[in-house]
């Protein structure tokens, strides 16, 4: 026999580099803040207690002309990887923008 | 051969958007109507995007763009892109730009080596060439995901501005 949770508890998020929380109802997929310790990069808090590292990964490549993310310190900033302990990961690429620059 | 860049290409301009020379391709409304897509492709070292090609060597399947060198990963991130939603075309003081929403796979993507984008519009059928392509955007590096969710951020600027 089976019991249906009525009101399930909240879900409890955190930040591993800035240490920030937050709780979200529970089927709230994810959370994203301006992580203060990335330099103020968009980045996920991971569930509580899930030993899960975010890191913010720098381009590999010169900039040159390209329109890319920085972060606070202007690094510029190709991904922000979410690695699990189990091995699998998240990752969330900034595309830079495609320009034309018309000359008058 | 590599990726170098991040571009629109000439034959987008030329035609639809100016529509500098034959009639405009079949089925192309606009490109806020239109279903437009994110496909991804890569490796770095293994493609040389041409902003400049021809403008059959610029739809989804052609030139660089070919099947064999498109990222998938089963449903998570289907062949031939996901379509971007809530895409619009706005201007401001000195710029025109071209915007829409991240895209997020779901939680079981694999893929590896993505360098990069293809940005077209998948209504279009001929004149032009098919599925002919708007941009393609440069991701710095390749990148990769295991058993997870791989999202593609656009930048503030959008997808692909004009500027002057």
């Amino acid at each position: 026999m089976s019991a249906v949770l009525l009101n399930p508890p909240p879900r409890q998020w955190v930040c591993p580099n800035c240490l920030a929380e937050d709780s979200t109802p529970w089927d709230t997929p994810n959370r994203f803040h301006k992580c203060r310790a990335l330099a103020g990069i968009t980045a996920p808090m991971v569930p509580a207690g899930s030993r899960s590292r975010v890191r913010a990964v720098e381009r590999e490549d010169y900039v040159g002309r390209e329109v890319v993310t920085y972060d606070g310190n202007r690094r510029p900033v190709m991904n922000v990887t979410t690695d699990r302990p189990d091995g699998s990961n998240d990752v969330i690429v900034f595309a830079p923008c495609a320009t034309v620059r018309m000359v008058n | 051969m590599s990726w170098t860049a991040s571009a629109v290409f000439t034959q987008w301009i030329l035609n639809p958007l100016w529509q500098g020379n034959a009639g405009l391709p079949t089925n192309y409304v606009k490109l806020s109507t239109d279903v437009a897509k994110c496909a991804l492709f890569g490796t770095t070292a293994s493609m040389t995007p041409d902003k400049n090609a021809v403008v059959g060597s610029t739809g989804y399947n052609t030139g660089q763009w070919v099947t064999g060198n498109e990222k998938t990963s089963g449903t998570d991130w289907v062949a031939t892109g996901r379509a971007l939603a809530n895409d619009a075309i706005t201007a401001g003081t000195g710029f025109v730009m071209y915007d829409a929403d991240d895209l997020t796979s779901v939680a079981t993507a694999t893929l590896t080596g993505v360098a990069g984008c293809l940005i077209y519009d998948d209504s279009i059928t001929a004149v032009t060439v098919a599925d002919q392509g708007v941009c393609y955007n440069w991701f710095g590096g390749d990148q990769s995901v295991t058993a997870g969710t791989f999202s593609v951020a656009f930048h503030v600027n959008g997808v692909c501005r004009f500027t002057n």
